[in-house]
C-alpha cells in the first residue's frame, strides 16, 4: 500500500484543524471542467476551427492577393478536380514517396543496424549514445543550411573528399538532377536515423536474456537467434518507428526549403514546398487548402495504421 | 521543498502569461537585419562625410515612421545608411534574401500592411497592379518629379502598367545594368597577348560582341591557369525557383542580342518567337560559353560569381552593376586592384538587360503624405547625387553625366554608355510561372542536361499555355 | 594464429568489424556538427581554403571574430564611403531576436505544459464523456503538416490583428504542444496509482489541495521531461513564424535563413549563430538524455 510514501508527505505539511477542506466546494466535476476547458478552447479556437475554415475554403474560388476586396466564390468540387486530374500534382506525389521510402528505408537498415551494435555494454556507451542522438533534436532548418554549405562543389568539404581524395568528377550535389533528391535524403537520413536506432536498442534490451540462454543451451547459430527471437520481438517496436518516421517525412518541409528549394526541376519539390508554392507564393488560397485536404487524408490513413499497431503494443505488454 | 517548487510553477505561468500579453507587439526590428559580408571603404573614391548616421535632433515622437522593404545586397545596406541623412520622417529600411523577397512582400500585401515602401522588382508590377496594392502616381509625378531628366525606359520599366498604357505606379530607386568585368592585369599580360595573337589572329582586348567573349574565354580555358586564371567565363547560371531571375537576366540579353525574341508583346505569343532558330543559336552559344567556367558553376549565385572573379578562379564575368560595391572592397575581395569594368558586349543588336527596381507606395500605408515626400526627395537631383555617392545608381540623365556619379566608383563611367542599351522582359501578373519554367530549362540546358531546342520548346509550350489560360481572349486592351 | 577455422579467429574478425562499424557511424553523425565548432572559429579567409584544415591550434589559429560579428555590425556590409570601424561596438539585431526566441519558447513551454499536465490530470482520473474521441483527436492533431495548417491561421491571424505579434505566435506553439504535454503526462499519471490522493482526501484535503500537495511534486520530473521536449520543437519552428512574424517578434530561424543573404556567404558567422542557437538544444539533450525514448515516440514506447 502506499501508505508509507503518503505518510511522509503527510507529516511535512501541517495537520488540517477544521473538518473542512480547502477549496472543497471545488468537487470533481467542476475541476473536471476547469482543467480541460482550457486546452479544449486553444485546440478548438487554433486547431480546429481553422481546419473547418479551411475546409469551406477548399471548395471556393479565392485567391487572397487578388480576390481581398471580392471574397470566396463557390465552385464546389472544382479544386479537388483540378487537382486530382493534374499531372504536376501525381508528380508531386511520387517525389514525396521517393523521399518518404528512400529516408525511411535507410533509416531503417542503418538505426537497427547501429541498435545491434550499441545493443552490448562497452566503455563510454552512455556518452556515445547520447551524443549520437543530438542530430535529431536540432533544427531541421539550419541543419539543412549547414549541409548546403558542405554540399558546394566549390567551398565544400565533401566534394573536397570526393574530388581531391578520391579523384572522382567533383558531385553536384544540389544542381544535378540525379543527385538532388539523393543529398535530400542523405541529410534526412543523418538527423533521423537516431531515432529509429533509439527504439530499435529500446526493442533490443526489451527482449529477455534468458530466451538467448535457452537457445545457447540447445546450441543454435547466431543467425538463428537473430532471426527468431530478436526479430519477432523487435518488430512491433520497429513498426511504430517505421511508421512515426514515415508520418514525419511526408510532412517534411524545412529541410527542403533551405538546401534546394524544391529544384533543380522539381526534383526536389515534395509536397510541403508545392503546398507552400500554391498557397504563399501564388497566393492561391482556395486550390491550397483543397490540396492540404487531400494531404490530410493520405496521412490520416498512415495514422490509423499507425494506431492500430499501438494499440497492438499496449494490448501485449499488458 | 516540492511546495516551493509549486510555487516556483505558479509564478512561473503567470509571468509568462504577463509577459507574452505585455510584450510590445510592434518593436519594429531595428534596422535591416545583417546580410552579408563585405567591408566598405574604397580605395578610390573620396567620399566627403555625407552619411553621418547621427541621431536626428528632433525628438523622433513628432517625425513620421517609415519602413521600407527591398531585398538584401549591398545597395540595400546603402539605403539603410543614406535615409539616416532624410530630416523629415525616421526611415527604416529592410532587407530580406532574394528567395524571400516576392514571397514577403505580397504575403504582407495579402496581410493589408508591411512596408510603407516597397521595392518592388519590375516584374512584380503587375500583380502588385491587378490586386490594387500599390498606389497610382501618374498624376502626382506631373507635379513632383522631373520627368524629363529620366531615361524614358526607365521611367516605364520602373513604374508602367499596362505596357504603353501611361500610367505610372512607381519611380526608380535603382537603376542597374549588366556590366562586364574582367582581369585587367591579364588582360595586358604580354605572354598571353602574344599566344593569344598566334592562336587565333586577333588581338587581347576589350570584347566588343559576345562571339569575341567567347573566343576569349576558350583560350584560357584551354590554357589551364598557365596565365593566372584557370577558367575564361562564368556567371549567375542558378535556375532554381529559389534564384529568382538570375540564369533569364544573363540569358535574354544574349538572346535580344543575336536578333532573338522572349515573346511577340502584341500578340501575346511564344510558340515560334522563343524557340526559333536563333534562339536555339543563342542556347547553344551560351552552352559553349558555360563550359569555359570553373567546376560546380551550375549554381552559382551573384556571391559565388564575385568570388569567382575575386578569388582570381575566372577571368572574365557579366553581372549587375549593383554588386560592384563587392567587387571595389579590397578586404572581402582579393583581386580587387586587378579588376576593370566595361560595357556588356552586344552581337547583331546590342541589348542589355534592364536590372533595377523603383520605389513603390503600398495602398495600405497609413502615412501616404510622409511616404511621398520622401520619394520626392530620393529622386530629386540632391537626392540622386547623395545616392550616387553611397554607390547607388540613378536613372536621371543629369546625375548619370554628373563628376559626382561618375567619380564615384570604378565602374560608373560604363554605366551611362550601358543604360542605352538597356530592355527587360515581361512583367505581366503571371510572371512567376513563366519565370520559373525559363530558369529550370536554360539551367538544364547549359549543365548539358537537356538539348538546346528541347528545352526552348518546352519553355514556349509551358508559357504559351499559361498566357492562354490568362487571357483566353487575347492581349488586354 | 591465422586460422580461418578456429573460433577465436572470427571473434577476432567480429571485433574488428564492431568497432570499425561503429566508428564510422560516429564519425558520420559526429563530424557536421564538429565541422560547424570549428567554422565558427576559423578567420574568414580559412573558411573556404581547400584542403580544409581540422584542428585548432595544430592547422589554424582559432579566432573569435565570428562570435563577435554574431552579436554586433562588425561584418555588416557598408556603402562604399562608409567605414566599419565604428560598427565594431554597435549590437546587431541577434541578440534582440534570441531574446524573441527565449520569450517566446519559455512562454510557450510553461504555459503549455501548466495546462496540458492539469489536462491529462483530469483525462487520467476523472470519467469524460467521450473520452477516447478526445484522446484520438488529440493525437492526430501531431499529424498535419504545418503547412496545411498554416493556411487558414494565416488568415485567421490577419482577421484578429495576431500576425506580428508575440500573442499569436505564442498561442500557436502552446496548441501544438499541448497534444503531446497532454499524451505524455496522461500515460504518466496512468501509471500512478489513484490511491495517492485518495488517502489525502480521506485525510481531509481537498481534491485541489491533494493534487496540488502530492501529485504535482510526483509528476515534477515528468513535467520537466516534457517540458524540454516542447521547448525544443518550439525553439526550431521555422515555417509558422516565416509566415507570421516575418519581421516584428521574429525568432532566430528565420533569422538565420536571411543571413545567407545576397553577396559574400559568411560561413564562419553563420556557423558561429547556429553554434549560439543550437547550444542550449544539446544542453537539454543531454539533460533529458533518460527521457528521449519516451519523448520522441510521444509517450508510446517507454523503456
Amino acid at each position: 500500500m502506499a501508505t508509507t510514501t503518503n505518510t511522509n508527505v503527510v507529516e511535512s505539511t501541517p495537520a488540517r484543524t477544521s473538518l473542512r477542506p480547502r477549496f472543497g466546494w471545488l468537487g470533481d466535476r467542476a475541476l473536471a471542467t476547469l482543467f480541460i476547458a482550457p486546452t479544449m478552447v486553444l485546440l478548438l479556437a487554433i486547431a480546429i476551427f481553422p481546419l473547418i475554415w479551411s475546409l469551406f475554403l477548399s471548395f471556393n474560388k479565392f485567391s487572397i492577393i487578388k480576390d481581398a476586396a471580392k471574397g470566396p466564390v463557390w465552385i464546389g468540387l472544382a479544386n479537388y478536380g483540378s487537382l486530382l486530374t493534374d499531372g504536376d500534382v501525381w508528380a508531386r506525389f511520387g517525389t514525396t514517396a521517393r523521399f518518404v521510402i528512400s529516408s525511411v528505408a535507410i533509416e531503417f537498415l542503418v538505426g537497427f543496424a547501429l541498435a545491434l551494435l550499441l545493443n552490448r555494454n562497452f566503455k563510454g556507451r552512455g556518452v556515445i549514445m547520447t551524443l549520437m542522438l543530438v542530430p535529431m533534436m536540432l533544427s531541421p532548418l539550419i541543419v539543412a543550411l549547414f549541409w548546403g554549405y558542405m554540399y558546394r562543389p566549390d567551398a565544400g568539404v565533401i566534394d573536397y573528399y570526393i574530388h581531391n581524395v578520391f579523384g572522382l568528377p567533383a558531385v553536384l550535389w544540389l544542381t544535378d538532377l540525379r543527385t538532388a533528391m539523393w543529398a535530400l535524403v542523405i541529410v534526412d537520413v543523418w538527423q533521423w536515423t537516431p531515432f529509429i536506432m533509439l527504439i530499435a536498442l529500446a526493442g533490443l534490451s526489451a527482449v529477455p536474456q534468458y530466451l538467448y540462454e535457452a537457445a545457447e543451451v540447445d546450441r543454435a547459430s547466431g543467425w538463428f537467434k537473430f532471426w527468431n527471437i530478436t526479430l519477432p520481438l523487435v518488430t512491433p517496436l520497429l513498426l511504430i518507428a517505421v511508421l512515426f518516421r514515415s508520418m514525419d517525412a511526408y510532412k517534411m518541409f524545412d529541410q527542403a526549403y533551405a538546401l534546394t528549394g524544391g529544384g533543380p526541376n522539381h526534383t526536389t519539390e515534395v509536397l510541403s514546398i508545392y503546398l507552400y508554392q500554391m498557397a504563399f507564393r501564388d497566393f492561391n488560397t482556395g486550390k491550397g487548402s483543397a490540396l492540404g485536404y487531400i494531404m490530410l487524408v493520405v496521412i490520416i490513413a498512415l495514422a490509423n495504421l499507425l494506431i492500430r499497431v499501438l494499440n497492438q503494443l499496449r494490448a501485449d505488454s499488458r | 521543498m516540492h511546495k516551493r517548487m509549486n510555487w516556483a510553477i505558479a509564478v512561473l505561468a503567470l509571468l509568462s502569461i504577463l509577459l507574452t500579453a505585455c510584450q510590445p507587439a510592434a518593436t519594429p526590428a531595428p534596422t535591416s537585419p545583417p546580410p552579408a559580408a563585405t567591408q566598405a571603404p574604397a580605395a578610390t573614391s573620396a567620399p566627403a562625410a555625407t552619411s553621418a548616421p547621427a541621431a536626428t535632433s528632433a525628438p523622433s515622437g513628432s517625425k513620421p515612421q517609415l519602413s521600407i522593404i527591398w531585398f538584401a545586397w549591398a545597395p540595400c545596406q546603402a539605403l539603410t545608411d543614406y535615409v539616416k541623412t532624410y530630416p523629415d520622417a525616421d526611415v527604416t529600411v529592410r532587407c530580406v534574401p532574394i528567395a524571400q523577397w516576392h514571397d514577403q512582400i505580397f504575403t504582407d500585401f495579402a496581410a493589408k500592411g508591411g512596408a510603407d515602401i516597397p521595392i518592388l522588382d519590375s516584374q512584380y508590377i503587375g500583380e502588385a497592379v491587378t490586386g490594387g496594392h500599390i498606389l497610382e502616381l501618374t498624376d502626382w509625378m506631373k507635379t513632383n518629379i522631373d520627368v524629363a531628366s529620366y531615361v524614358p525606359s526607365a521611367l516605364k520599366a520602373y513604374g508602367e502598367y499596362p505596357p504603353n498604357s501611361g500610367k505610372f505606379w512607381g519611380i526608380a530607386a535603382e537603376a542597374d545594368a549588366q556590366m562586364f568585368v574582367y582581369r585587367k592585369d591579364i588582360m595586358t599580360n604580354a605572354t598571353a597577348m602574344a599566344d593569344y595573337k598566334a592562336a587565333t589572329g586577333k588581338d587581347l582586348e576589350v570584347p566588343q560582341t559576345w562571339t569575341e567573349l567567347l573566343q576569349i574565354a576558350q583560350f584560357f580555358k584551354k590554357s589551364s591557369g598557365k596565365y593566372g586564371v584557370a577558367n575564361g567565363y562564368t556567371t549567375h547560371w542558378c535556375g532554381t525557383p529559389a534564384c529568382y531571375d538570375q540564369i533569364a537576366t544573363h540569358w535574354n540579353q544574349i538572346l535580344w542580342s543575336f536578333g532573338g525574341e522572349l515573346w511577340d508583346p502584341t500578340t501575346y505569343k511564344v510558340q515560334g518567337v522563343i524557340n526559333s532558330d536563333i534562339g536555339v543559336k543563342a542556347l547553344q552559344f551560351d552552352k559553349d560559353l558555360f563550359q569555359t567556367g570553373p567546376d560546380g558553376q551550375g549554381n552559382f549565385q551573384f556571391n559565388e560569381t564575385v568570388s569567382a572573379l575575386c578569388d582570381g578562379t575566372t577571368f572574365m564575368t557579366t553581372i549587375w552593376y549593383g554588386f560592384g560595391a563587392a567587387f571595389v572592397d579590397p578586404k572581402g575581395c582579393k583581386h580587387s586592384a586587378d579588376l576593370a569594368y566595361g560595357v556588356t558586349p552586344g552581337e547583331v543588336k546590342h541589348f542589355i538587360s534592364l536590372g533595377g527596381m523603383g520605389l513603390h507606395v503600398s495602398a495600405y500605408t497609413k502615412n501616404k503624405d510622409a511616404a511621398l515626400a520622401f520619394v520626392k526627395w530620393f529622386e530629386s537631383k540632391d537626392g540622386q547625387l547623395g545616392w550616387a555617392k553611397l554607390g547607388g545608381f540613378s536613372a536621371r540623365t543629369d546625375v548619370l553625366s554628373s563628376d559626382t556619379f561618375k567619380n564615384a566608383a570604378p565602374y560608373n563611367p560604363s554605366f551611362a554608355d550601358a543604360y542605352q542599351y538597356v530592355k527587360d522582359f515581361w512583367n505581366l501578373p503571371e510572371y512567376n510561372n513563366m519565370l520559373v519554367t525559363e530558369m529550370n530549362n536554360l539551367n538544364l540546358a547549359v549543365t548539358g542536361q537537356e538539348e538546346p531546342k528541347a528545352a526552348l520548346d518546352a519553355i514556349a509550350k509551358d508559357q504559351q499555355k499559361i498566357l492562354d489560360d490568362a487571357y483566353p481572349s487575347g492581349p488586354p486592351k | 594464429m591465422l586460422n580461418f577455422g578456429s573460433r577465436r579467429f572470427w571473434h577476432m574478425v567480429g571485433e574488428v568489424l564492431f568497432w570499425a562499424g561503429l566508428s564510422a557511424a560516429f564519425v558520420f553523425f559526429m563530424f557536421p556538427l564538429y565541422w560547424m565548432l570549428i567554422t565558427s572559429i576559423k578567420a574568414r579567409t580559412e573558411v573556404t581554403l581547400l584542403p580544409p584544415t581540422y584542428f585548432p591550434y595544430i592547422d589554424f589559429r582559432p579566432v573569435l571574430d565570428n562570435y563577435l560579428a554574431v552579436f554586433t555590425k562588425a561584418s555588416e556590409l557598408g556603402s562604399i564611403s562608409v567605414s566599419t570601424t565604428s560598427r565594431n561596438v554597435e549590437i546587431s539585431t541577434f541578440p534582440g531576436i534570441l531574446l524573441n526566441s527565449i520569450v517566446i519558447g519559455g512562454s510557450t513551454t510553461v504555459l503549455a505544459v501548466v495546462l496540458g499536465t492539469l489536462a491529462a490530470y483530469a483525462f487520467s482520473r476523472f470519467r469524460i464523456r467521450g473520452e477516447g474521441d478526445l484522446l484520438f483527436f488529440i493525437l492526430s492533431t501531431r499529424m498535419l503538416p504545418p503547412i496545411v495548417v498554416l493556411i487558414p491561421i494565416f488568415l485567421m491571424f490577419i482577421a484578429v490583428n495576431l500576425r506580428d505579434s508575440y500573442i499569436g505566435i505564442t498561442l500557436l506553439y502552446i496548441t501544438t504542444g499541448l497534444p503531446f504535454v497532454v499524451w505524455m503526462m496522461k500515460g504518466f499519471f496512468d501509471d500512478i496509482p489513484k490511491e495517492y490522493e485518495e488517502a489525502a482526501m480521506i485525510d481531509g484535503y481537498s481534491r485541489l489541495d491533494a493534487i496540488w500537495k502530492i501529485v504535482i511534486p510526483e509528476a515534477l520530473p515528468a513535467m520537466l521531461a516534457t517540458a524540454v521536449f516542447v521547448l525544443i520543437t518550439a525553439w526550431n519552428e521555422f515555417v509558422f513564424v516565416q509566415i507570421l512574424n516575418p519581421s516584428k517578434a521574429t525568432t532566430v530561424p528565420p533569422f538565420l535563413y536571411g543571413i545567407i543573404g545576397y553577396g559574400q556567404i559568411e560561413w564562419g558567422r553563420m556557423a558561429a549563430t547556429s553554434v549560439v542557437f543550437l547550444l542550449p538544444i544539446v544542453i537539454f539533450t543531454f539533460l533529458v538524455r533518460n527521457h528521449l525514448l519516451r519523448g520522441v515516440t510521444f509517450g508510446a514506447v517507454r523503456r
